[in-house]
């Protein structure tokens, strides 16, 4: 990436003079940049177009939210802390990185709690709003030397920035316009273009139907119609997008009055025969698990998109996990066989929907998305996709049912049946969540039960098969292999391929089926000496007082691997409340490296 | 046409509605080849078409060969249904290829308002004749023979309620001479809206006899109003008229009674006095005072005695009604 000096400062920068533009021009293959500030100081929507124009002009972009648990909460206190990471490249960026290399803080609070996350590079620059330092208010006066002092211990190089001063000289209202200011700060420093930041600005106030076109054209691409939601964070985002939009490509979004009548639409229009999803995050699924299993119950296709975040409870409402993997694919009581999908990028994200609605109808069950806070809200630039009629798959067939034909006409061989709608000349019957036979009968019996299990089973087993094995990245064979799934592929890639720089024998695989299992892994992990996943949920370290190998807790992904492959697969799990660094992931590589491992 | 400039700024405040019924027909063209595509398919093409509806992201993922096995075509031996099929697509794709324009249409001197906005709205009901021979052919029941037009023109009188929601607002234009808007009542229904642009003298409240609790009815010389009328839900007319006309707005969410809906800007100061568009000057005076009417808030009627205010006669909401006659009943003296 190359900064090339502009024809002049922002308008908006101090007193122009000669000196200022004589700029020193670096060339950089990538640079980390943070803003932060109190809640509302709009230091998220600065980075979100910081990021984007950065995208427009055919950079490599990553970009992460930095957002406070509360909604509101007290200004100018390190947990206040709300903002943007972004990482910007020449080449594809997938990931956020280790540490920010240029800060701009709104306030020296803030800053202190990115200090103490380690967040930033050792010599990070810090463009520090310096009005703090002389505030008429003695308290704050005495916050910012104790911060100082703290930052003091790093070797960052601080730059003041009367950022307050210089936007009163021009509105009224700093507190409205410091974003901006800081926007033009960053648009000079990287040379972005400012007729393209304009137009993004204007359209962020606008609220182009364009831009949101392109975040949901995917699901109208996939032959959407309903779209039943009721608000949950981190998934929000994506509906109220959906509901600025969908209606006019013919769709339909319900707010309902809570998770578990959104769902019961989803699942009443999908038996209608429309084309339904829902979408929610965690406490939401745990809402939804009776509907749920009534969908896989009654064999009604439908796809419920799981936004991960935080958990159990309400946990870290806005803050990245992958905690629900075990939930979704197990949390139904009896036995309850679905898909369970994770896609690993915000590309993936697009094109998903269409792979599980297809995948939803052709086996008459339910299709479990698992996305996190960190896809959802992220900004990646990607090929513009080109959705094709062709994604469409045809509607429901309405035509009278064959003679004969019953609702669960069951393919003994694999065990799926062909979808019947009422409305259907001959289709009508009763829907129960009983254990019921091929007529839907409710079922007295055991072997009816027996039977019903058998097939509704044999549909993921009949699916597994057509499943293709996993690709690993690097070398078929080696000391170590990752394994991870959803949003650390990025991450996970990075640090194995500057493992492997270093000489490492490391190679990784990120699963995108979760349930059923995508073929072959026990023969891959049995050609590596050790296989680890690497995931953001919770696990037992080994060394942990009371944990022994017996008891410990492990990864989620570990949990079902270790069970699907009888292999000895360990894990290293974090809950940060943020996505993983490619330099913790190396590290861990490092510490998990088999004794006697090749250099 | 002479009133272009004004055309384009009315299709401009109607992007949504003109967008959202654009898009229902390019949907539905897309569902049409996916059943004509599914209806045609042979064992070889279906792995193809399977692996397209799949996605991208199952390329390399799932094997299309064996999931087309799990996929059942309907391969409908009727060789009319795929006509319908064909014939309803061709019908949406030249709808949806007219683009905004479809929904512009201009009466040519001297004809009839009212004939050319039926016979427009019938040209967009089009869509929904083929939508409905489209979900017949779905359902098994393909109707009509040989020369039954199942894809033609569609009145306005024969569409549905949702039809009546999802149509598209029809932008009129139309010399001042030919503005007798009073006939077009029947095609305000559903988000029905028509939105005449005039141009030259017209009467001065030729929108007045339309004025209805449920109807936005707008006249406006310079567009101003026209977002409000635009976001209304229901059904709406508005005409863009010469400075000499009335200016008015009667907006159906903003009260129960008319002199809370209708808003007077501008009257003309003297009264008619030739004819125009066939009204004469005694019908147009009527037009305007039926205006003044509706606006005129009824003079307030003495409450009886000791009665509280709020209970002033018709004028109050039943609940006001109620919790008025319930604090009648109470004795607040002693709280000061």
């Amino acid at each position: 990436m190359t900064t090339a000096p502009s024809p002049s400062p922002p308008a908006s920068a101090a007193a122009p003079s000669e000196a200022r533009r004589e700029r020193t021009v670096l060339s950089l293959p990538e640079h980390t940049v943070e803003i932060v500030s109190d809640p509302g100081e709009g230091a998220q929507k600065c980075g979100q177009i910081f990021g984007r124009v950065s995208a427009k002009m055919g950079n490599g972009v990553w970009t992460v939210e930095i957002i406070p648990a509360e909604i509101q909460p007290p200004a100018r206190q390190p947990s206040s802390a709300s903002g943007n990471r972004v990482r910007i490249g020449t080449g594809p960026v997938t990931n956020w990185g280790d540490h920010a290399n240029l800060v701009v803080a709104f306030n020296e609070q803030v800053l202190l709690h990115r200090h103490r996350l380690d967040a930033l590079a050792k010599d990070a620059i810090i463009l520090i709003e310096n009005m703090w330092a002389t505030h008429d208010d003695p308290d704050i006066r005495q916050a910012w030397t104790d911060a100082m002092e703290e930052l003091g211990s790093a070797s960052y190089q601080f730059v003041p920035v009367p950022m307050e001063e210089e936007c009163l000289a021009v509105i009224d209202n700093p507190r409205r316009g410091k974003n901006m200011f800081a926007l033009g700060l960053l648009a000079w420093i990287y040379s972005r273009d400012l007729e393209k930041i304009k137009g993004l600005i204007a359209q962020e106030f606008r609220k182009k139907a364009e831009a949101i076109y392109d975040t949901n054209v995917t699901l109208i691409a996939a032959g959407m119609e309903l779209c039943a939601m009721y608000p949950i964070t981190p998934a929000t985002s994506a509906s109220h997008h959906l509901s600025d939009i969908f209606e006019r490509f013919g769709g339909v979004v319900h707010q309902a009055e809570d998770e578990i009548a959104a769902v019961g639409v989803a699942l009443g229009a999908s038996f209608a025969g429309k084309v339904a999803f829902t979408i929610t995050s965690g406490p939401g699924l745990a809402l939804k698990t009776e509907f749920i299993g009534l969908a896989i119950m009654t064999e009604t296709p439908l796809v419920v998109v799981d936004v991960q975040r935080g958990g159990p409870s309400t946990g870290l409402p806005t803050k990245v996990e992958q905690g629900d993997l075990l939930a979704a694919i197990f949390g139904q009581p009896g036995d309850a066989p679905h898909v369970v999908l994770a896609p690993a990028t915000m590309e993936e994200c697009f094109l998903c929907m269409t792979t599980a609605r297809r995948v939803a109808e052709a086996l008459r069950t339910v299709v479990i998305v698992l996305s996190d806070a960190n896809l959802a809200t992220g900004v990646q630039p990607f090929p513009r996709p080109d959705p094709s009629e062709q994604w469409f798959a045809q509607p429901p067939d309405l035509a009278p049912v064959r003679e004969g034909l019953r609702p669960y006409d069951w393919d003994p061989q694999r065990g799926v049946s062909p979808r019947v709608v009422p409305g259907q000349p001959g289709g009508m019957f009763t829907a129960t969540g009983l254990s019921h036979d091929e007529w839907s009968h409710v079922g007295y019996t055991p072997d009816v039960h027996e039977r019903g299990c058998r097939m509704r089973s044999r549909k993921l087993a009949v699916f597994q098969q057509m499943l293709k094995p996993p690709v690993v990245n690097g070398e078929p064979t080696g000391d170590l292999l990752v394994v991870g799934w959803g949003s650390t592929l990025g991450a996970i890639e990075e640090a194995v391929g500057r493992a492997r720089q270093e000489g490492l024998a490391v190679s990784s695989l990120h699963l995108r089926f979760l349930s059923p299992l995508e073929p072959g892994l026990a023969e891959i992990f049995r050609r590596f000496r050790k296989v680890m996943t690497i995931e953001i949920n919770y696990s037992d370290d080994p060394g942990d007082p009371f944990v022994t190998a017996e008891n410990r807790r492990r990864g989620q992904l570990a949990w079902l691997l270790r069970a699907q492959t009888l292999v000895d697969v360990d894990c290293w799990t974090r809950v940060p409340g943020e996505p993983l660094r490619p330099g913790q992931i190396l590290q861990a590589i490092h510490d998990s490296m088999p004794q006697g491992a090749s250099r | 046409m002479p009133s272009e400039g004004r055309v384009d700024q009315v299709l401009a405040g109607f992007r949504g509605p003109l967008g959202a019924f654009r898009s229902a027909l390019v949907n539905t063209t897309d569902e049409v080849r996916a059943m004509l595509r599914s209806r045609q398919s042979t064992l070889g093409s279906r792995a193809a078409r399977v692996s397209a509806e799949l996605g991208p992201l199952a390329a390399g993922r799932i094997d299309p060969e064996r999931f087309a096995t799990l996929v059942l075509d309907h391969h409908d031996a009727d060789p009319a249904a795929t006509r319908i099929l064909e014939d309803a697509l061709g019908v949406l794709t030249e709808l949806a290829d007219r683009g905004d324009r479809l929904a512009v249409v201009e009466v040519p001197a001297g004809a009839s308002l009212y004939e050319v906005v039926a016979r427009a709205l019938a040209e967009i009901g089009r869509a929904f004749n083929a939508a409905r021979a489209i979900v017949e052919v779905r359902a098994g029941r393909p109707r009509g023979g040989d020369g039954d037009p199942v894809v033609g023109p569609l009145p306005f009188a024969r569409w549905t309620r949702s039809e009546r929601r999802l149509a598209p607002p029809l932008v009129v234009a139309l010399a001042g001479g030919d503005l007798r808007a009073a006939a077009l009542a029947e095609f305000l229904d559903g988000r029905q809206k028509i939105v005449l642009v005039v141009e030259g003298e017209c009467a001065p409240a030729p929108l007045a006899r339309l004025v209805a609790p449920g109807t936005f009815v707008l006249q406006t010389a310079d567009a101003a109003g026209l977002d409000r009328f635009a976001a209304w839900e229901g059904p709406g007319i508005a005409a863009l008229v010469p400075e000499s006309a009335a200016r008015f707005v009667h907006d159906p969410a903003a009260g129960a009674a008319s002199w809370d809906r209708l808003t007077i800007a501008h009257t003309p100061d003297k009264p008619p006095r030739r004819t125009v568009a066939g009204l004469s000057a005694a019908q147009q005076a009527e037009e305007l005072e039926i205006l003044r009417t509706l606006a005129a808030r009824p003079a307030a009627i003495e409450p009886p005695a000791g009665a509280p205010a709020a209970a002033e006669a018709g004028t109050a909401d039943p609940v006001d009604k109620l919790a008025a006659w319930l604090l009648s009943r109470v004795d607040l003296s002693d709280l000061g």
